[in-house]
């Protein structure tokens, strides 16, 4: 059986380093722009949930329940059928619906709304003591968020955005498979539909040292950050 | 320099309300360590939060140096804030800045330069006697020590006024101590105006001047401590130096005395003795210094010491059973008042 796999690649998959190498630094590519977009845009989402939820310092339900719904509505949305869905906005602000930049568009889009969640989790865990402090000492909202919440919630939010970065690796696979480009996609082309299962093999390596990495750099810099305090 | 007017605040949660203060009019004077007592839930930490606004009363109007806090916009009640410095029970440092970044946090959003607030929050870690800890981090301090950190930040913009919100509930008594010290210190050599609440008189004794009482959400008993303690009807007196009643024998009249500066020096008891021939043994009470003088109160008994010297049955000499000689005990309040003693009868 194996046998019958392997002997179906006339192709040794070391001839494909090169392609696999192209394909990795296209899934570093969206990876890392989708997550500038979604921290920035997450970050903007969660603050506003924080701040504007029943009992927070800006409190306000005419932004936050409807902010809360899209949230919900965005997490609901399986994320291949958001990948389609989105075709024609991304063609709209991309110019294409195909290659590593579209796909940043989906992505962003699909992991902004479970990004601004662990936000606005990681600003609710902040001390509202320390938030009164601040107020009994005129601090503004705007110091608020910038002094206090944000630099008080850090290792919380670092460990928020290891864990999405993780997941940008997962779903930056799944839009390789509808035309993205990146190891998801090299995994399906050569790997999958050539029968090379090595070469499938190699990439899934690939893709978990990856993810390994991330996720040990981002508990170093968590654990570096909150031993500091 | 602080003033509440009628202040109520109501909290409801879903159906259930909760009427924390019923209407709270207090003066707080000027240079003052004025304490507010009462158990937990009669509303004292709601009516400090209220000074600064943390918490907006349901209806009454705050005023410091006779300004309307309540009717300010945010701006500006913003600004007036800054002149009040507030340290919390659970210390509320900031565990993302050093020990020298949380005393320059309110100078910062002050936009005060960089230079100036190093400078200045150095020299206040300097008198809470925190000068060498300036790099460490909160988490690696003491309970006491973070209070110190918290009241450095407190007087970092220069307020007129600290708000101290049980600030000693959390150390252990020694600690407590100390850190009382330091407020008292901070209320002499700044001349900041310090309000604080505690649930223990033994903070009021060791720096009030003046303390407010507080039952129910109500104001019971408020002044200066020496004046509550000379009038012998105040609740913060019995407070403040509580007597052990004791009973009081056949015929035999009780008085509760009360001493201030003035009389707790002098002869008075041995005058009365000699003058009204009466014999005065003291039951129970002491004298002790509360608010920065002594005073005094006594709970004593009368009796009639010399045949006809008082309104009295003839007959009786000393050593006779008290039943046979009553006192005048009005007389004796009359002549004890003269002399500027607090006096109450007791049947």
């Amino acid at each position: 059986m194996n046998d019958a796999l392997f002997a179906a690649s006339e192709e040794p998959w070391t001839d494909y380093l090169d392609l696999l190498w192209q394909a990795f630094t296209e899934t570093l590519y969206m990876v890392a722009m989708s997550a500038l977009f979604t921290f920035v845009l997450g970050l903007l989402i969660g603050v506003l949930l924080y701040a504007t939820s029943p009992d927070g310092v800006l409190a306000n339900r005419f932004v936050y329940t409807p902010l809360g719904l899209l949230v919900n509505v965005g997490r609901s949305l399986p994320f291949l059928i958001l990948l389609i869905v989105l075709l024609p906005v991304t063609r709209a602000i991309v110019g294409t619906s195909l290659g590593a930049t579209a796909a940043i568009v989906p992505l962003t889009i699909g992991s902004a709304p479970f990004f601004g969640r662990v936000v606005e989790t990681a600003l609710r865990e902040v001390d509202p003591g320390r938030i009164e402090a601040a107020q009994s000492m005129g601090a503004t909202s705007e110091d608020i968020v910038v002094k206090v919440l944000l630099p008080e919630a850090l290792p919380g939010l670092l460990a928020g955005a290891t864990l999405t970065l993780v997941m940008f690796v997962d779903y930056s696979a799944m839009a390789g498979a509808i035309g993205a480009g990146g190891l998801g996609n090299f995994a399906i082309k050569y790997g999958y539909q050539r029968f090379n299962t090595p070469l499938m093999l190699a990439t899934v390596v690939v893709l978990v040292v990856l993810v390994q990495l991330l996720q040990t750099v981002g508990d170093r810099v968590v654990r570096a950050v909150a031993h500091r305090r | 320099m602080f003033r509440t007017e009628e202040l109520v605040k109501t909290f409801t949660h879903g159906s259930s309300r909760i009427e924390a203060l019923r209407g709270v009019s207090l003066a707080i004077p000027q240079g003052e360590v004025y304490g507010i007592i009462g158990r937990s839930g009669a509303g004292k930490s709601t009516l400090i939060r209220c000074l600064n606004l943390l918490e907006r009363p349901t209806s009454g109007r705050v005023l410091l140096d006779d300004e309307d806090l309540t009717a300010l916009p945010a701006a500006t009640l913003r600004s007036r804030r800054r002149r009040i410095g507030m340290v919390f029970q659970h210390f509320h440092l900031l565990s993302s800045r050093s020990v020298l970044g949380n005393v320059t946090f309110p100078l910062e959003i002050q936009g005060i330069d960089r230079a100036r607030r190093r400078a200045r929050a150095l020299e206040l870690l300097d008198v809470v006697g925190l000068a060498d800890r300036a790099d460490d981090y909160p988490s690696r301090l003491s309970g006491g020590q973070k209070q110190r950190v918290g009241i450095a930040r407190a007087l970092a913009g220069s307020p007129r006024v600290l708000l101290c919100d049980e600030a000693t509930s959390a150390l252990d008594s020694q600690t407590s101590e100390q850190i009382l010290d330091l407020l008292g210190e901070v209320n002499r050599v700044f001349g900041v105006t310090v309000v604080l609440i505690t649930h223990e008189m033994s903070v009021v004794r060791a720096i009030c001047t003046s303390a407010a009482l507080m039952e129910d959400g109500r104001v019971v008993d408020s002044g200066p401590l020496v004046e509550r303690v000379g009038d012998p009807s105040s609740d913060l007196g019995r407070l403040l130096l509580p007597l052990d009643p004791a009973p009081a024998a056949d015929g035999e009249r009780h008085l509760l005395l009360t001493f201030t500066d003035a009389t707790a020096g002098s002869p008075v008891l041995s005058q009365l003795a000699r003058d009204l021939g009466v014999d005065v043994t003291i039951r129970s009470g002491g004298v002790e210094r509360i608010g920065g003088a002594e005073v005094g109160r006594l709970q004593v008994s009368l009796r009639a010491s010399l045949p006809g010297s008082l309104r009295g049955s003839p007959g009786s000499s000393p050593g006779t059973p008290a039943g046979d000689a009553t006192v005048d005990v009005d007389a004796v309040a009359g002549y004890l008042a003269e002399r500027g003693v607090g006096t109450q009868v007791h049947a």
